[in-house]
């Protein structure tokens, strides 16, 4: 079965997204292992947006946002930069969920009160899950 | 083509106008002390381009990578070490941040004059800018550290470590310890070389400029003494701050584009493996550069 995906957002500091992917089946699901290394000396973000920058870096987490009905917003230059290890493919249970957050106030330059589009895909080339959704950023 | 010229006291000056080669200084402990010059792209050592190449006075120089082989992917896996890393050098500073190299470049002293609505900027002096990168690699095999039972089994997910005691636990480079070690310096190796472009593409071509200001007197006209110098950043591309922080930031998403080819991606952990009593625990890592 399909595991099931969603994209909730919590707007009560900052903007964070959580990308959810549910398994329904009866089987474990194994996914890509979103464990990352702790950040680097000097790193001025969270460790969230440490962990986005190297799934992004190395591809296994596309984000795209849009202002609404407008061209895809520019991110931020926040990178990891740092070499990364990959850990064991992740075996979710059944009925397991695997939370990705991502704070997007961190990685793009947001409008107060301005809508947005967010996707986020995450996987590798065994299974990649993508949704998306609609914020409004804080005032 | 790289131009060099050795100058009094051992400055070396590149011609920035040209196109960019990456330059790769090692200073490092390698077993082959070949290694250790100075050799662009093309596999030409400096010393022989500063006898060929005719001179033009630059102000910036890429001193290459220090390299520190200090790490060990058994310890980076349980959060011990840090992950291979390379940082800018500018001025003898490491850079982390964009804003740690906006403090770092050595700003130009600019001579300001002019009354009532009517000022002009010109540049006064230039000053050298020495950039380089730190290098922090995988050391040589074996790897190996003690941990708890418990977390060999969040490493490994093999149900026999768990409990009470300690397991030896080893990350196994596949196909072989130096050929990860050997891979994994290949891959910050092309960090530095893109660092290395970047800088004469980017604080290099604006160095140009602003010496090329300073040569000819250019005056930079505005009707206060911070609008004709606003005007002359503005003509040099930004201020150095502001150049030294796209610098920095232009070398992230030149990682991020290695990053995401085949030979630039992540290290991968595979194949766990236990003693029954869990007293040795192991995974093999590969690394595709």
């Amino acid at each position: 079965m399909t595991p099931h995906t969603s994209l909730d957002f919590e707007t009560t500091s900052g903007v964070w997204a959580h990308l959810k992917i549910r398994n329904e089946g009866t089987q474990p699901l194994r996914l890509h292992n979103p464990r990352t290394e702790a950040p680097t000396d000097g790193w001025e973000h969270s460790k969230e947006a440490y962990q986005a920058a190297i799934l992004r870096s190395y591809g296994f987490l596309d984000m795209e946002l849009r202002a609404e009905g407008e061209r895809p917003v520019e991110p931020l230059p926040v990178h990891a930069r740092a070499g990364h290890f990959v850990a064991l493919p992740l075996e979710l249970p059944p009925g397991g969920e695997l939370d990705i957050a991502v704070p997007v106030h961190e990685l793009y330059r947001l409008q107060p009160k301005s809508e947005y589009d967010l996707s986020l895909t995450y996987g590798d080339d065994s299974g990649r899950y993508r949704a998306a959704g609609r914020f409004r950023a804080p005032g | 083509m790289l131009r060099h010229e050795r100058q009094q006291g051992g400055n070396t000056k590149e011609d920035l106008s040209a196109p960019t080669q990456p330059l790769v200084q090692r200073t490092c402990a390698c077993e082959d002390e070949a290694r250790a010059q100075a050799v662009t792209g093309m596999g030409i050592t400096a010393e022989e381009e500063d006898r060929e190449q005719p001179v033009l006075q630059r102000s910036t120089s890429w001193a290459g990578a220090t390299v520190h082989e200090t790490l060990s992917p058994a310890k980076i896996a349980v959060g011990t070490q840090s992950s291979p890393i390379t940082w800018e050098i500018l001025n003898g500073t490491i850079i982390r941040s964009g804003g740690a190299a906006a403090a770092a470049i050595k700003v130009p002293t600019l001579s300001i004059s002019g009354s009532g609505s009517s000022f002009t900027a010109k540049v006064d002096s230039v000053p050298a800018q020495t950039a380089g990168a730190d290098e922090t690699v995988l050391g040589p095999g074996p790897w190996r550290t003690v941990i708890t039972k418990a977390a060999a089994g969040g490493l490994t997910g093999l149900p026999v470590c768990s409990g009470a005691g300690n397991s030896t636990f080893r990350m196994k480079g596949s196909p072989s310890d130096r050929a990860v070690y050997e891979a994994n310096r290949r891959h910050e190796d092309r960090h530095v070389a893109d660092h290395g472009a970047n800088f004469r593409a980017i604080v290099g071509a604006w160095d140009t400029k602003v010496q090329d200001a300073k040569n000819k007197g250019t005056a930079f006209n505005g009707a206060s003494g911070p609008a004709a110098e606003a005007a002359l950043w503005a003509a040099m591309g930004g201020t150095a701050g502001v150049v030294a922080t796209r610098w920095f930031d232009q070398d992230g998403i030149s990682g991020d584009a290695y990053h995401a080819t085949a030979k630039g991606g992540p290290m991968v952990h595979s194949n766990p493996k236990a003693a029954a009593d869990c007293s040795w625990s192991s995974l093999d890592v590969t690394n595709p550069s």
